[in-house]
């Protein structure tokens, strides 16, 4: 997982050893770590699990594409409404940073955010970018133990998303 | 808060919990509130034995696989946080946080001097928790954070730390002098079973709203370092990883 040095994400998707997943109806993509596996999810464009088999939590990815409403569009007003929501639907959520974070030119944000699902504890490390008024959300969910190790390979994820350009719909 | 068991004890409380499972004591032998306390939280039963609830916290604090402490020096006084982080639970024992609030002043932290207090919470949560539970313990959230390194006087900033008034020093961002300041040291610990003890250590000193900086103490200046709250949270959690057998005896853990 070198550093590649290039202009853009589709050279950067080019010069990644790992596959690239494009999802066509909203022009999103995703570098899959090797051995992931794809899952489908209502709701979530792209879902990718670590394989295994033994008892645990499993980390996963997962991108989402929407079109937030008007007087949600400015970066801060989005991020402040989903931290929110995020708050009222996750158990004990407990946030932990919430850095500015660029790529490829577009003004993102990185949160890092803890919560309780059953007998888990779990890091929730998402990066959320806004671009022509869609939002191009990675989420990448592991087990509070792990996320120092997988810390890298969501950056890394996050280093060769394509952002959506579309709604499916659209 | 959705803690497996949580519940306020004095230390009489908590060798009450922790003989229940080899030698109970009787509720007219010990303080009757402390006992109804670890009763009505689950863990004991009417004749005082452990309940199995209190099991795998009984196991974290003998042979924990690694112990995590933050020794917070506040004002004039100090609180302690730790954690027995077991295989199956970890336990915390914490008092009221001294994270800082947006309408704590300065003064008031640095002249603060409540001795810290008989009781404590002890919180019964999965292994990770315990990492979350420390970073709101300690105020490590989302906050602004100055990019840039500085150095100051090791004894000026000993004297702040006990005295909003003590004027700025030369060179140092008088917005950053003006927040609360405190100062904690956060060491993670190899359980009991470790036959190599090793010790990870972080001195922080926390500013308000200008940031949390990694503190190396020298004299007669000491360096402070960024250390975005982002950056805590992966170092304990790389020390944790780093903390069974065969670590390195002691080390600080490497900011940057």
């Amino acid at each position: 997982m070198g550093a590649i040095d290039v202009k853009t994400v589709e050279d950067w998707q080019a010069a990644s050893p790992w596959q690239i997943y494009h999802d066509q109806e909203t022009g999103a993509s995703l570098p899959v770590p090797p051995g992931w596996e794809g899952l489908l999810y209502p709701e979530v464009r792209i879902a990718l699990r670590q394989p295994g088999s033994g008892p645990g939590f499993r980390p996963n990815v997962t991108l989402t594409v929407e079109r937030p409403p008007k007087e949600l569009s400015e970066l801060p007003d989005y991020s402040q409404a989903l931290l929110q929501a995020m708050a009222l639907t996750l158990t004990d959520l407990t946030v932990i940073s919430i850095d500015q974070y660029e790529r490829w030119g577009v003004e993102g944000r990185r949160v890092l955010s803890a919560y309780r699902s059953g007998i888990y504890a779990l890091a929730l490390e998402q990066y959320w970018f806004l671009k022509d008024d869609l939002v191009t959300s990675m989420s990448g969910t592991c087990a509070v133990e792990q996320h120092d190790e997988l810390a890298e390979t969501f950056e890394y994820i996050v280093a060769g998303t394509g952002l959506a350009s579309r709604l499916p719909d659209e | 808060m959705s803690d497996n068991a949580q519940v306020r004890l004095t230390d009489a409380g908590l060798r009450m919990l922790m003989a229940a499972d080899q030698d109970p004591y009787q509720r007219n032998e010990v303080d009757p509130e402390q006992f109804d306390r670890l009763v009505g939280a689950g863990l004991l039963d009417e004749r005082g034995r452990a309940l199995p609830k209190a099991q795998p916290a009984l196991e974290a604090m003998r042979e924990p696989v690694a112990r995590l402490a933050i020794e917070a020096a506040v004002g004039r006084t100090g609180r302690r946080w730790s954690a027995a982080i077991g295989e199956a639970q970890a336990v915390v024992l914490a008092p009221p946080a001294v994270a800082l609030g947006p309408d704590v002043s300065a003064a008031e932290v640095a002249a603060f001097d409540e001795p810290p207090p008989e009781e404590f919470e002890l919180r019964i949560m999965p292994p990770g928790w315990a990492v979350v539970d420390a970073c709101a313990w300690a105020g490590i959230g989302p906050r602004l954070q100055r990019a840039d390194p500085f150095t100051l006087p090791t004894d000026v900033l000993r004297c702040r730390l006990e005295d909003a008034g003590v004027p700025v020093p030369d060179g140092i961002d008088p917005e950053l002098w003006a927040e609360p300041m405190l100062m904690w040291d956060l060491t993670i610990d190899p359980g009991e079973s470790t036959e190599q003890p090793g010790r990870h250590g972080l001195l922080v000193l926390d500013t308000g709203a200008t940031g949390l900086w990694a503190f190396t103490a020298t004299q007669p200046e000491s360096r402070l370092v960024p250390l975005p709250s982002y950056e805590v949270w992966r170092l304990i959690l790389r020390a944790l990883r780093q903390a069974p057998p065969g670590g390195p005896e002691e080390s600080h853990l490497r900011v940057g």
